[in-house]
């Protein structure tokens, strides 16, 4: 009796157990797995949008790396604001350390875009015949690859080139030359241009964009791999100039409004909106150098330029007027600031003049002299510009023709082409040029917008001293490969000198 | 003198209270009957026992025994009196014809066989071999505990309970026996009467998120999962603390586990119990701020501004003596077959910084069934609970220079007026926000509704079988209202903020039990428990956000109402599993060997594929020394009892979907194409298929002792736990879909030792002294981080210009929350009496990796504890408890920011005393101060009212004044020691005693009744 009671108490018991036992495979409701999600074309055509919104990372970590080690930004402390452990005076001085949280985010970045174009890739690959553009994306999605590592290849040179979404963190990638890199970006996009549209919605990469890449690249070429391309850079860039379908915006402030999407010259931009939350980073490059007083937003008092950079404009050149100094009034207006008005007082009540000389460190809230290059924009609350950010624009590929051909001693052909940028900023035609006229072209051109490092490295400036900048070691020409990439990856040996 | 005043106010006292009870009963008339006397003695010794209750049984008449144990009272002729005296066992006399009843007691031995609820089952303490703290109500903190766990604070060996802040319903951090992780949590796991809690907050988030909308005010504070429960519900709280106590609960057990039991029914006539409180609340200590003429003298003499006329005391602008009360009334009572125990509970407390308040409305049934020959108990509990806060954005972090009330109050420059000639607020600008403003223009509210509920019914099939089934059920329901007005000068371009958010957290569960007790010959005993466990829990979150509009009206009332809809609203689901099977066997000889086994095999969906179970075992046993033979003929030790174990426990607090890699649709993958927003899907992490728990293994060597039959006893502990597979967000190879990937990497040591005693000091006439004490003293060391890294940082200060400055790291050979400042060289000349320190030229982070040591020790407390003193003078009590923690280090970031001499010359801020110049900004061992405190936790006061002076329908009353947090003995600078502020380190770290602007702790003044009838 006994024994029955307690087999029909056992049996019971595991009857109990066997119905309420579960696999405990993990179930998923606010995300879902690749082969549950990807059920119709939207879904399909929706996977190559992410490797473009890593576009957008670029108005933070690659523009603050390459502006902030060039000399034509600083970042000063002021009292308490700004210090951030010193990293904006470390970058100032060229004291670039391989655990900079600033330096690991920028090879973040640029490989979050890696594996993202990678992943739309591989889902194309299984898409259906229903998404009809898939070869298209396929190619738009290698043209943002190469994109992403043309930018590894200036910062960090030495890069593993993965194919894969998702390196294996038991067999990590092998780390590639620069010059294996930069062959892997020419190949690649030479590869797709012909399934490139000719001209994409605005925001796409198309033969404009892929050309632009290659022109760049081959403008580098000397200085990344010790081969000069001065030709192929030269045709990269007639490539974009005679595709009739670009032209140099009338008012050269128009690539920077609110509304920039208008401009006819750009050929690459990052679109940020000021209503759209899109995550971090916005557009807030206005609110990095503005004063708190200035706009209701109360910007962050930050970034301003030296005075060699300042000074080193022609007289009359109206691209400097976004170069504010001196009294600063309310209400604010832009490009030029405005002369008359309420006059803006700083925190502890003194007028508020921009001056240019500012210290690195200790600066007091009015010095330097400030440079909202993109129109701040006044409407928008917190910070979060409607302006997009321009990657590429067609002065700055008719600037690297110009520069080939200098530099390939057709300065005679380069002259029109300076000129054509010149005469659209209202300055009077130049006679001759040599290379140091391409360089203070350029600077006048394109300061602020996140060439400046690439354009100072290879005009071997970038390791001279400047206000506030002693000259450095030629190792910073490249980026040191950050620690917690060799943590994760010990197949990856450090820059040469760090 | 002494005599006479304490007489006097005992007069005063009865004479007021019988005023009080009149009320409610009328005076009773006794009877006049037979008069009985006597003498009541020790059996031990043969000397009177003062203050031993003389009851005369079935009447509520009753009497105290004097100094010398005599007493005196009147009694019908067929009544019986009962004698008690806590400790020892009670008599019963049948009086008979007798008028003269001596009486001998003796100390009760059964005072040792007080059960322990141990997890699926309860054991006599005697028996436990593995570390446990037994708390029943008489040892709870009296005075205000809104939350269950404040119950316990200090008065645990190995339990240390912080108040991150004061803000009313703030969560608190308890620790047992120290951390045992980094990111996974370090809060023990509750289970409320068989009932596992998932310990995530179940309010809703902070929703102030989206297109500019972080106008700088900060998130608000974390709330206490245990916030429903009402206090005065509790019968128990048994602290499991070793390994081989917490093993029966496997995967979730690595912090220990606290087993809160309700009340529950007796049988017998029905009792009416009311417990209540009124109370006051206030702000502790005042900070030195600097007031307006010396603002203005200090910013003339550095070339800063003049300033106002007006002369601000901020302190009294934001803080306020805030109200307390507390209500609760218990019915409970019982047959043979069933009891029943119902409560109703009213808590509601306002914060110490204007505008915050926290009100609980609660209610519990417990029922008890017995049926079928008693073979068949069937058991029910629920509770319900509606919680409401209004919470105030008084802390909060934010080195975006705008910061909350706290921030605003430290910058407000004194010597100008808060509040414009018009009766407007001053709203200097975005960057110095008016702290009044803030408490006024900032309207946050939450309900979180409550319930939670279990059945069981279990079943002996054969004498010492038993089989049950529980099943649990638990489901909360937040929302949470915030309206931030458009009256506020950072809210202002938005037109107003209304946000409503919502939380649906669910969960059930069903236990199958097997459990076997059987005596094998004539002095073993043997009983076993097997079990099978399912548990899930499924969270919900949605919340929508609506800018701009007319006036500030409508807000999340009617979110249509505004005109700006651009935030995306947001939803969230996920869901987590647990299945678990699991053992126990406990076997002894004679009650002297005893062994204790335990194993559960624990599977949860959240483990990578390659890990879905763990088994977690554990092993112990216990030598009763005293009942030895040898120890017969000593009288010193009355128990002696040695106790080891060792066990290995997991950490499963691993967020959703972390092992798998999925694809989501979001802002940060969307992008504008063609001046359209077109959605983007992409990856959201690395996949870890081997991802796990972390493991815990212990061991634990315990020795517990009575002395001089039991009037001096406790138990000393030793233990060492070492912690693997800790989990971490670690950087993954690149390209990967995000950077890091949550892995089990890094192990920790923690070695300590406990003490708890307990005196009987003086038990003698009308006077008691009992002195509980516990310490606990503890020894953290990190063991192992990632490969390839020297430290990672564990937390980075905050303030302007701070962001990116690590302050503690996690480095092998170092405790957690070791700090790395950088090292002051010198001072150069005092600029306006502020010191001025120079540096070398390496900064702190330099310094380490060069290979210099870190010398500035960490913020964990490496020694606490609670002293507990309590008294009886006849029918007054009072109790002083102490509270004490130290070898930590405070980092005063509030200090930091706060005390700048620029930001008075340079920014126009106000400042506290003494100010520091320091233009290069680097946090350094200035800042660093000790967090060694003794605190005047508790000190109460109380008159139990003479039964003689109740009436027929009272059985008891007891009065009693309680101050909490009265005084705290430290040199720390900042408003309280016993703080943390969450400030984030990298991957989900967040620092050990910080300070940056927390919400000081309450000095609270309760007067309180209790009555039973």
């Amino acid at each position: 009796m006994k024994k029955h009671v307690i087999k029909v108490s056992l049996a019971t018991l595991s009857l109990f157990v066997a119905t309420a036992c579960t696999d405990l495979e993990e179930k998923t409701f606010s995300e879902a797995t690749a082969d549950k999600f990807f059920t119709n074309a939207a879904s399909f055509e929706a996977a190559l949008v992410p490797a473009y919104a890593s576009l957008r990372p670029y108005v933070w970590n690659y523009w603050n790396l390459s502006e902030h080690t060039s000399d034509e930004l600083q970042g000063p402390t002021r009292g308490g604001d700004w210090g951030d452990g010193g990293q904006w005076v470390r970058l100032n001085s060229h004291e670039l350390l391989p655990n900079e949280g600033l330096i690991n985010d920028l090879w973040n970045d640029l490989f979050t875009g890696v594996s993202r174009a990678n992943n739309a890739i591989e889902t194309f690959k299984v898409a259906p015949d229903a998404v009809k553009e898939k070869a298209l994306f396929v190619a738009e999605a290698r043209a943002v690859r190469a994109f992403y590592y043309y930018l590894l290849c200036d910062t960090f040179g030495n890069v593993p080139i993965v194919t894969v979404a998702q390196a294996d963190p038991k067999n990590p990638p092998a780390q590639n030359t620069r010059a294996e890199v930069a062959k892997f970006i020419e190949d690649e996009l030479k590869a797709v241009l012909p399934n490139l549209l000719d001209k994409a919605p605005y925001g796409r990469f198309d033969k404009g964009v892929a050309n632009s890449i290659l022109a760049k690249l081959y403008l580098n070429s000397q200085a990344w791999t010790g081969t000069a391309r001065w030709a192929d850079a030269v045709s990269a860039a007639d490539a974009v100039i005679n595709s009739g379908r670009y032209s140099l915006a009338t008012n050269y402030f128009d690539n920077f409004k609110l509304q920039n999407e208008g401009s006819p010259e750009i050929i690459l931009a990052a679109a940020f909106s000021s209503t759209r939350d899109l995550g971090f980073p916005n557009q807030n490059l206005y609110m990095r150098t503005l004063h708190y007083n200035q706009i209701p937003a109360s910007p962050w008092n930050g970034f301003t330029t030296i005075a060699e950079i300042y000074d080193g404009f022609e007289t009359g050149d109206p691209r400097r007027s976004v170069m504010w100094e001196g009294q600063q009034y309310l209400p604010l207006s832009w490009p030029a600031a405005a002369t008359s008005g309420t006059k803006v007082k700083d925190r502890p009540g003194n007028d508020l003049i921009f001056t240019k000389n500012c210290p690195i460190t200790g600066a007091d809230e009015r010095q330097g002299i400030r440079v909202p290059k993109y129109q701040p924009d006044i409407a928008a609350p917190g910070g979060q510009g409607e302006n997009d950010f321009v990657i590429f624009r067609l002065a700055d590929i008719m600037l690297v023709k110009a520069e080939a051909l200098v530099r390939n001693n057709n300065a005679t052909a380069a002259l029109p082409v300076v000129n054509a940028v010149r005469s659209r900023a209202g300055l009077r035609a130049l006679t001759s040029i040599n290379i140091d006229g391409i360089y203070k072209e350029r600077t006048a051109e394109l300061f602020w917008e996140g060439v400046r490092r690439q354009d100072q490295i290879r005009f071997g400036k970038f390791t001279e001293a400047w206000t506030n900048k002693a000259a450095s070691n030629a190792r910073v020409n490249l980026f040191p490969i950050p620690t917690n990439q060799i943590a994760s990856n010990p197949k990856l040996k450090q820059n040469p000198g760090y | 003198m002494m005599n006479h005043s304490y007489r006097l106010f005992q007069k005063v006292f009865v004479k007021a209270f019988f005023a009080l009870t009149m009320l409610f009963t009328g005076l009773s008339v006794s009877a006049q009957d037979r008069q009985i006397s006597g003498k009541v003695t020790d059996a031990s010794d043969g000397s009177g026992l003062p203050g031993v209750s003389v009851q005369v049984k079935g009447t509520r008449k009753g009497v105290s025994t004097n100094v010398d144990g005599s007493y005196r009272i009147e009694a019908p002729s067929n009544a019986t009196l009962v004698f008690s005296y806590v400790g020892y066992t009670s008599q019963e006399v049948a009086i008979g014809n007798k008028t003269v009843v001596d009486v001998t007691l003796s100390a009760d031995v059964k005072s040792l066989e007080e059960v322990v609820v141990v997890g699926y089952g309860e054991q006599k303490k005697r028996d436990i071999t593995g570390s446990v703290s037994a708390l029943k109500p008489a040892d709870f903190n009296p005075g205000v505990t809104p939350s269950v766990d404040q119950l316990m604070q200090g008065r645990a060996a190995g339990v240390q309970i912080v108040q991150n802040n004061g803000s009313p319903g703030a969560k608190t951090s308890v620790r047992i026996r120290g951390g045992t992780s980094i990111t996974a949590g370090n809060d023990p796991l509750y289970v409320i009467d068989g009932v596992p809690l998932d310990n995530s907050a179940t309010s809703p988030r902070s929703t102030n998120r989206g297109p500019g909308i972080d106008a700088g005010i900060p998130a608000n504070e974390p709330t206490n999962p245990l916030n429903f429960l009402n206090p005065s519900d509790i019968a128990s709280i048994d602290i499991l603390k070793d390994a081989s106590a917490t093993a029966i609960y496997g995967a979730r057990a690595a912090n220990g586990v606290v087993l809160i039991t309700t009340k529950k029914g007796a049988k017998g006539k029905g009792r009416v119990t009311y417990d209540g409180y009124y109370g006051v609340s206030n702000l502790r200590k005042r900070l030195p701020l600097l007031n307006a003429d010396e603002w203005k003298s200090i910013s003339r003499a550095n070339g800063g501004v003049a300033g106002g006329n007006a002369n601000v005391d901020l302190q009294d602008e934001i803080f306020r003596t805030g109200m307390l009360q507390n209500h609760s009334v218990g019915v409970s009572g019982g047959t043979e077959s069933t009891n029943y125990f119902v409560s109703v509970g009213y808590t509601g407390q306002e914060g110490i910084v204007k505008g915050g308040n926290m009100e609980r409305l609660s209610a519990r049934v417990n029922l008890q069934q017995r049926a079928l020959n008693n073979k068949l108990l069937i058991d029910f509990g629920m509770t319900g609970s509606r919680e409401r806060q209004k919470q105030v954005p008084a802390s909060g972090n934010s080195g975006d220079f705008r910061g909350g009330i706290l921030a605003g109050m430290f910058k407000w420059n004194p010597s100008i007026p808060l509040i414009n000639p018009d009766g407007s607020y001053n709203q200097l600008s975005a960057s110095n926000p008016n702290p009044v403003a803030l408490i006024n223009l900032v309207d946050d509210r939450m309900t979180i509704d409550r319930i939670l509920a279990n059945i069981s019914a279990e079943y002996e099939i054969i004498e010492g079988l038993k089989a049950k089934v529980f099943l649990a059920g638990n489901s909360s329901v937040g929302t949470r209202e915030s309206y931030y007005s458009r009256d506020l000068l950072n809210y202002a371009p938005f037109g107003g903020v209304a946000t409503l958010g919502k939380t649906n957290f669910s969960s059930w569960q069903v236990d199958y039990t097997l459990s076997y007790n059987k005596k094998i010959g004539d002095n073993q005993n043997l009983s076993l428990l097997g079990g099978f466990s399912y548990q899930n829990f499924d969270n919900r979150l949605s919340g929508t956000t609506v800018r701009n509009f007319l006036n500030d009206v409508l807000r999340t009332n009617k979110l249509e109402s505004g005109s700006d809809f651009t935030v995306p609203p947001y939803s969230d689901r996920s869901l987590r599993e647990i299945q678990s099977f699991f053992g126990r066997a406990n076997y002894d000889i004679a009650g002297k060997y005893l062994l204790t086994a335990t194993i559960r095999r624990d599977g949860a969906s959240v483990f990578g594929t390659n890990n879905k179970y763990g088994i977690f075992p554990s092993f112990s046993v216990g030598w009763r020394i005293s009942d030895e033979d040898f120890m017969k003929n000593q009288t010193t030790f009355s128990n002696l009892k040695l106790r080891a174990g060792w066990g290995q426990v997991g950490n499963a607090n691993i967020p959703p979907y972390s092992s798998l890699t999925t694809v989501v649709a979001d802002p940060n993958r969307s992008a504008i194409i063609g001046n359209e927003f077109k959605p983007g899907v992409g990856l959201t992490r690395a996949s870890n298929p081997d991802l796990q728990w972390e493991s815990t293994s212990s061991l634990n060597i315990g020795l517990d002792y009575g002395m001089f039959n039991n009037r001096v006893q406790g138990s000393v502990e030793f233990f060492n736990r070492i912690t693997n597979n800790l989990l971490y967000t670690i950087p993954v190879p690149q390209p990967a879909p995000f950077t890091n990937q949550l892995a089990n990497v890094g192990s920790m040591k923690n070695t300590g030792v406990e003490l708890e005693i307990t005196t009987n000091n003086v038990n003698k006439g009308t006077f008691t002294w009992k002195t509980q004490l516990n310490f606990t003293a503890l020894r953290n060391e990190v063991t192992k981080i990632q490969d390839g890294a020297n430290f990672l940082v564990f937390a980075k200060g905050v303030g302007a210009g701070a962001s990116n400055a690590p302050v503690q790291i996690l480095a092998p050979g170092y405790p957690v929350g070791t700090y790395i400042l950088t090292p002051i060289t010198g001072y150069g000349p005092e600029v306006a009496g502020a010191k001025s320190p120079t540096y070398g030229s390496k900064d702190a982070i330099a310094l380490f990796e060069s290979g210099e040591s870190v010398a500035f020790g960490s913020g964990l407390p490496t020694w606490y504890g609670g002293l507990n003193n309590s008294f009886t003078f006849g029918n007054f009590d009072m109790s002083l408890f102490l509270q004490f923690s130290g070898g930590n280090k405070i980092l005063n970031n509030t200090f930091y920011e706060f005390t700048r001499l620029d930001n008075i010359t340079k920014n126009a801020y106000g400042a506290v005393k003494p100010l520091y110049n320091d233009p290069q900004t680097k946090f350094n061992a200035d800042f660093l101060e000790s967090g060694n405190f003794l605190r005047i936790g508790n000190l109460t006061l109380g008159y139990n009212v003479p039964a003689k002076a109740l009436g027929k329908v009272v059985q008891s009353a007891r009065i009693y004044v309680t101050g909490q947090n009265l005084h705290v003995f430290t040199k720390y600078r900042g408003y309280d020691p016993a703080i943390n502020t969450p400030l984030d380190g990298d991957n989900g770290t967040s620092g050990l005693s910080l300070d940056y602007l927390a919400y000081p702790l309450p000095r609270n003044i309760t007067f309180g009744v209790s009555i039973g009838f």
